[in-house]
């Protein structure tokens, strides 16, 4: 108990993210369950049907009141079809828009996936940097009032990825699903005149999905068609067109916004399969040296795409003048968010920041940003000291990590949230006790 | 384990008849155990009468007793409450070694083990707002106080302060003298607005932003960066902030009874203006673009580098100097008995010479005599021979020539003539006898000269003509007297120079000449003896 300052109250960790959501025990390494945070739905026939749905305990009600509606959830949500299923994403900006299908996913994932009963343990639950008190407070709400829990804390993955890092003062940036954030941690609370971020992922997949989908010199443009709607295909030489047959009787049922969900999918995958950035800028010949990497679509269409996939990360850098000139309300990129973060920042403490950045987020993995990013900071800053954790699981789920550390210390249970001060004091007591 | 035991052990023998039965008894049984323990019969018998392991046997039965008896210590899951000020606060449970009853009976007297690190800052607190404004009036009239007084310091100070950082953007950035003209502008102008708004300023301070300032140092413990970037009204700097809590903070604990005169004293010591400075200053240097840097880093390793050369040169020249003093007779001489030794010598010298050469060469371009007028011989100075030192300087002089003249015969060889003839100028010059003496220059009268150039130091010397019998004892007596001989065959004096060459060879002269006579001497006593003792005389 004494060893390391630690001391188990079975606390549960949760953390929702734009693509997944993240829960498990506190003082586990990685999440018990990951779950996608999008959640599929549509309009019920008839109650009837609602009844014998529920049988594969993969949909929950929204709500009892609503009972038009179905909603799929969890791992075997939206990826299975549905007729006329839509896909929504709860989570916006890393902010929580629509918290009606919250209490289903963390209900599946703790009643479903983890078979744990949250009335019986503490809640920790994460929130971007930025989030609003209405949106914490509402957390706080379904956790006491929905899940009953005895006690509950919320703490921002900005400073939380700092502590996965073992870190009480860092520059974190976080490089996740929709947003690319940093944020200045000191002494374990963010500051938030330092706080930045933008959305810039979404512009890279916007950018790689018309490159994809747009015909070029050297190919067609690629379709970029769910499996669930391919029946059968042929396999086909490389850059050769696809030989596939699709799934006629799915094809009206195919919501719009699951077509979408489905390509943004593709092509996240295929950015984190191909896709790279070089190490020393932009250089077309390097570029090509590198060599090409190989790709099948679902369709069967199967390419090896050269320094093309190299532009792609690029954007991550920099912004090409065109796209600028074309669109000024552009997000910014990782080094103007840097330095915009740092100059917001007393000069007392630039030096500290700089030699404790912590790169974390699902999107930081993409080939050769960590490198990248050291090189373009060490070309403007002294001492610049970057911890990127090697492993993929700390690195994707560095917020829920920080999270499972700071819940299983004795030191930290004084400041949770007990269900008597929740009916006491209301919802002030949230931002009274979370700094 | 019985009594009766311990007394074998100790080997006491107990009075009474069926004390060693039982004991034989005993002893067979701890054999069978023994033999149970899996130790071969042949091995056991080795051990011979050594102590049979009593204890081991003994123990080995109680272990696995114990173990039959173990119970597991038992884990309750145990409810606590972590922060003891907090009564309000959650149920928590975790597993604690230990019984429940016992443990419920220390969790009466014990705190949760983490609660003793709940700990917070120790800040005045904020008075009522009546208070607060005699407050902030007494820390006007504090300051309209002071300022008379203070006013043209800190303006010095300030200047002085300007003057350096700009000193030090000059030296940074010596093409950018527009960007520390800018900078010193605005510095200017943040001078005045501080002094006109010295006044004013303090009075800005409500009583809101004031709670608000200490319920964020409270909150935040004093991490100014914190409760900076929480403070949430416009216009003010974190050295503001600090400035405000101190003087306020300094005010309430005067205010107080026994309160710390010390640390009133440190919180008024906070100097607003010296904070800024600094970090406009740390700005400044922040803002260096890596070029800058760079250069400034090079020249400091310049710096060091000519450092460093100087240490050197130092160095150099005291082993120049004590190379003047060379050879010093206090050292020995035995490095420069060999040919090599010689080599170095003259190599060091030369090296002596040409730095003194280089010296004069300057000394007279300093004084616009024209060096290379010719082939005319130094002038030899009339104080030439009057000190040791002096010879010196005017030897060199000669050599100075000689080796210039040298150089010149290597770079042409026409003018070697001409050269020749200002040697034997110089030597038909009547010379005296010290100046002889300077020079070196001797004049083998009626001498055998070998031809070719020898080293003096392999020359034989005549009075080593001898047997080898006389040469023994000439040895054995020049040890007697302590003269130093390099030894072998081969004798010579350490230090080969005429004078003492010729010293020596008269002193090897004389103590053969010594030699010589007291053998005669003695042949003449043994004989006196053999006549008197045949005469009968005795």
């Amino acid at each position: 108990m004494v060893n390391y300052g630690g001391d188990e109250v079975s606390a549960l960790v949760l953390d929702i993210g734009t693509s997944t959501t993240r829960a498990g025990y506190a003082g586990d390494d990685t999440p018990k369950a990951i779950i996608p945070t999008c959640y599929g739905f549509k309009k019920d026939p008839s109650a009837e049907e609602d009844v014998s749905m529920s049988e594969a305990g993969q949909e929950n009600d929204a709500s009892p009141k609503k009972d038009k509606i179905i909603t799929y959830v969890g791992n075997n949500g939206p990826t299975i079809w549905h007729d006329g299923m839509e896909i929504a994403h709860p989570v916006r900006d890393g902010l929580i828009e629509d918290f009606s299908p919250i209490p289903a996913l963390i209900g599946h994932a703790f009643r479903d996936i983890m078979r744990c009963e949250p009335k019986e343990h503490p809640i920790f639950v994460t929130e971007p940097a930025w989030n609003t008190a209405a949106n914490r407070e509402r957390m706080a709400e379904i956790m006491f009032e929905e899940f009953e829990v005895p006690a509950f804390y919320i703490a921002n993955t900005g400073v939380l990825n700092a502590f996965a890092a073992g870190k009480g003062s860092a520059l974190v940036i976080d490089i996740g699903h929709d947003t690319a954030s940093v944020t200045p941690v000191i002494d374990g609370f963010v500051l938030r005149k330092g706080l930045v971020h933008s959305a810039l992922p979404q512009l890279v997949r916007a950018h790689a999905h018309h490159h994809l989908t747009s015909q070029n010199s050297a190919r067609p443009g690629i379709q970029l068609l769910p499996h669930q709607l391919i029946a059968s295909k042929m396999p086909v030489e490389p850059a050769v067109p696809p030989n596939f047959t699709l799934r006629s009787d799915r094809e009206s049922g195919t919501t719009e916004t699951f077509r979408k969900w489905y390509e943004d999918r593709e092509v996240e995958e295929w950015i984190q399969g191909v896709a790279g950035v070089l190490d020393q800028g932009w250089n077309e010949q390097f570029a090509a040296q590198r060599g090409a990497r190989h790709y099948e679509f679902p369709t069967g269409y199967n390419y090896y795409f050269g320094a093309e996939r190299y532009l792609v990360g690029e954007q991550y850098f920099s912004h090409s003048p065109q796209l600028v000139a074309s669109n000024p309300n552009l997000p910014k990129t990782i080094p103007n968010l840097i330095t915009q973060s740092l100059s917001a920042c007393d000069p007392d403490l630039r030096q500290v920041l700089m030699g404790n950045v912590v790169l974390t987020g699902g999107g930081s993995l993409f080939a050769g940003l960590s490198e990248r990013l050291s090189n373009e900071l060490a070309r403007n800053f002294a001492h610049v000291k970057i911890h990127a954790p090697g492993n993929p699981t700390e690195r994707r789920y560095g917020g829920w990590l920080g999270g499972s550390i700071l819940a299983s210390l004795g030191t930290f249970h004084q400041l949770w949230i007990s269900r008597e001060e929740w009916q006491e004091h209301g919802k002030k007591i949230v931002a009274q006790r979370c700094k | 384990m019985s009594a009766n035991d311990i007394l074998d052990v100790l080997n006491i023998q107990r009075d009474g008849v069926n004390q060693p039965a039982k004991k034989k008894l005993k002893s067979n049984d701890q054999v069978a155990h023994s033999r149970q323990t899996g130790m071969a019969r042949e091995l056991y018998n080795l051990l011979g009468p050594n102590t049979p392991p009593i204890n081991l046997s003994n123990n080995n039965n109680a272990n696995s007793r114990e173990k039959l008896a173990f119970k597991p210590s038992p884990w309750t899951r145990m409810p606590f409450k972590a922060n003891s000020k907090n009564a309000h606060g959650p149920q928590l449970y975790h597993w604690v070694k230990g019984s429940k009853e016992f443990l419920e009976r220390e969790s009466k007297e014990k705190s949760y083990f983490f609660d003793k690190y709940n700990v917070g800052v120790e800040l005045p607190e904020l008075v009522d707002e009546e208070l607060f404004d005699k407050f902030m009036d007494e820390i006007k009239e504090d300051r309209k106080a002071s300022e008379p007084k203070q006013e043209q310091p800190s303006e010095e100070k300030e200047e002085q302060g300007q003057n350096k950082s700009s000193d030090g953007e000059k030296d940074g950035q010596q093409d950018a003298n527009g960007v520390s003209k800018d900078k010193s502008e605005t510095d200017e102008g943040d001078k005045q607005q501080t002094s006109s708004e010295k006044d004013n300023e303090v009075d800005d301070w409500t009583y809101e932003e004031t709670k608000e300032l200490f319920e964020l140092c409270k909150a935040f413990e004093l991490k100014w960066h914190l409760v900076f970037d929480r403070f949430r009204y416009e216009g003010r700097t974190l050295e503001d902030l600090k400035d405000h809590f101190y003087k306020l903070c300094a005010k309430i604990l005067e205010h107080q009874e026994n309160s710390n005169p010390s640390l009133i004293e440190s919180l008024q010591s906070y100097s607003k203006t010296k904070e800024t400075e600094r970090k406009k200053y740390l700005e400044s240097l922040l803002k260096r673009t890596p070029a800058e840097i760079a250069e400034e880093e090079s020249l400091v390793i310049e710096a060091r580098r000519f450092e460093l050369a100087a240490k050197k040169m130092l160095v150099e020249r005291s082993h120049l100097l004590t190379l003047l003093d060379s050879p010093q007779s206090s050292q020995s001489v035995q490095q420069y008995q060999s040919s090599q030794g010689l080599a170095n010598l003259y190599n060091n010298l030369m090296i002596l010479d040409k730095h003194q050469k280089k010296r004069q060469l300057q000394q007279q371009q300093r004084s616009n005599i024209p060096t290379n007028q010719g082939p005319v011989p130094p002038p030899i100075p009339v104080a030439a021979s009057s000190s040791f030192k002096k010879d010196r300087t005017f030897q060199t002089h000669l050599q100075q020539y000689l080796s210039g003249l040298l150089k010149q015969q290597q770079a042409s060889g026409v003018n070697l003539k001409h050269e020749s003839s200002a040697i034997q100028q110089l030597l038909a010059k009547r010379l005296t006898v010290k100046e002889e003496e300077a020079y070196g220059i001797y004049y083998h009268a009626n001498e055998k000269l070998t031809p070719g150039v020898i080293l003096r130091s392999t020359q034989k010397l005549p009075g080593l003509q001898q047997r080898q019998s006389v040469l023994k004892s000439v040895n054995n007596v020049l040890q007697e007297l302590d003269i130093p001989t390099v030894g072998g065959t081969n004798w010579k004096p350490i230090m080969p120079t005429r004078k003492t060459m010729t010293k020596y060879d008269e002193l090897l002269r004389s103590v053969v000449a010594l030699l010589d006579v007291k053998r005669g001497k003695d042949k003449l006593e043994s004989e006196i003896k053999l006549i008197k003792s045949q005469r009968g005389l005795q």
